[in-house]
């Protein structure tokens, strides 16, 4: 019996282990999208996001002339381009574009497409704020948020892959379902925003990007004081730019959290006015 | 009694390698190694794209690694189970075809296109412009390398 109850522990002991031991940290709950995902993209996939993006870059650009000002879209591909380089995703390039706007916001399409509207760079103080900017915005798209949100599923249950059959099936027309997707994506980006749970993860992989690319990470929280106040008004605020006040907060936390208040960082003012004075 | 402790604490150490040596790649053009997990700590180097770690523990939001010959810290958002790809972009049939498909198909945008100076009916466009497209091309022309984004990060260490 007792022999027999020896045997009995040790078999349990070592299920529990075997158990245990097939997880990965891809696994783990606390991982990331990106890298769940990770195995399933393929070529074709990120083209069909490039088509996509295109698509929808197109559509924003109808919308938002793309300014004449050739410096000032240079400089904000060289900022954009900076903080790229730290967000991963080495198979998308990422374009940046200023466009014409009173609105006081910035656009991420799927693909690598980004665009600031003239307005939100009225406001900025310096190059660290429109880096902190981009970087959120970059990091949208890193995410995969949209294609996410639209809920694009292929056979294998992945939104890429869901992506890929569609474009591939559109020979000779844009096919209604094409459409519908774009209509979905262009309502995310200009009306209904992303999930908060996106929006704050956007905002600390961006204060991240800013941090290690050399940019002061409290001029984030500035960013979004300033964008705070200047909305035209209250029901702007809420629609555009909702939960602020917790987005500061969770950003101040990562901050002390992470030590940054002590490091020597870089505002690069001097050469933000230099760029963008008018 | 004896043997099965031993089993035990054998079975332990086993899991606790498989648990956390795992490999990943870097992903991003470079990835700094830090001393604690703290962006703040002080950092030891880092590493590059492509290049493989073994992942010895977690903290926060960093993987603890070996890196020269001693214990660093490098942000998981970072690394990646498999390695890096290369850049991917379209073939200029396949966005010659994509934008005559959507040139062709009339959209909400419509309108707005016509506030932008085209009379409506006009044919040139139904759909998305051809003005948006050629603003979308211009776009792409601002692309920048990635050697000219780093001397530009180190222009900005140097002012």
């Amino acid at each position: 019996m007792k022999k027999r109850l020896t045997v009995l522990m040790e078999c349990v002991v070592v299920l529990f282990f075997l158990s245990v031991s097939s997880d990965s940290y891809g696994q783990r709950p606390r991982s990331r999208i990106s890298d769940l995902t990770s195995t399933k993209n393929r070529d074709s996939d990120v083209r069909a996001e490039l088509l996509f993006g295109r698509s929808l870059a197109a559509r924003i650009l109808s919308k938002f002339p793309l300014l004449e000002n050739d410096r000032l879209n240079d400089y904000v591909n060289l900022v954009g381009k900076a903080i790229s380089l730290s967000a991963g995703r080495p198979e998308i390039t990422f374009f940046f574009g200023v466009v014409d706007s009173k609105e006081l916001n910035a656009y991420a399409i799927p693909g690598g497409y980004v665009f600031v509207t003239t307005s939100l760079i009225d406001i900025l103080d310096n190059e660290a704020q429109l880096a902190c900017l981009l970087g959120h915005e970059i990091i949208h798209i890193v995410e995969r948020h949209v294609v996410k949100e639209i809920g694009i599923k292929g056979e294998d249950g992945s939104a890429i892959s869901g992506l890929s059959a569609l474009i591939g099936g559109t020979t000779g027309s844009f096919t209604k379902t094409i459409e519908k997707s774009l209509d979905e994506a262009e309502n995310i980006l200009l009306r209904r925003g992303y999930q908060k749970k996106d929006e704050l993860s956007a905002d600390s992989l961006a204060l991240t990007l800013a941090a290690i690319s050399g940019y002061d990470p409290m001029e984030y929280i500035s960013l979004l004081k300033r964008i705070q106040h200047f909305e035209p008004s209250e029901h702007e605020k809420e629609k555009t730019h909702p939960f602020v006040k917790e987005r500061i907060r969770k950003l101040y936390d990562l901050i002390l959290s992470n030590k940054l208040e002590r490091g020597i960082f870089h505002k690069g003012e001097k050469r933000f006015h230099d760029y963008t004075k008018k | 009694m004896k043997s099965y402790k031993i089993f035990c604490i054998m079975c332990f150490f086993m899991n606790s390698a498989a648990l956390h040596a795992e490999d990943l790649y870097v992903h991003t053009l470079k990835a700094p190694v830090f001393k604690t997990f703290h962006m703040g700590s002080d950092k030891l180097g880092e590493l590059t794209r492509g290049e493989k770690v073994t992942v010895l523990d977690d903290a926060s939001e960093f993987y603890k690694i070996t890196f020269m010959n001693q214990d660093g810290w490098i942000y998981r958002f970072m690394v990646k189970k498999k390695p890096p790809g290369s850049p991917i972009s379209l073939d200029s049939q396949s966005i010659r075809d994509f934008e005559e498909r959507a040139r062709k198909r009339p959209s909400s945008f419509s309108t707005t296109a016509a506030a932008r100076g085209f009379m409506s009916g006009n044919k040139e466009f139904d759909g998305i412009s051809s003005l948006a497209f050629a603003d979308l091309r211009r776009m792409e022309s601002f692309v920048k390398t990635e050697d000219e984004a780093l001397r530009f990060i180190y222009e900005l260490e140097e002012k």
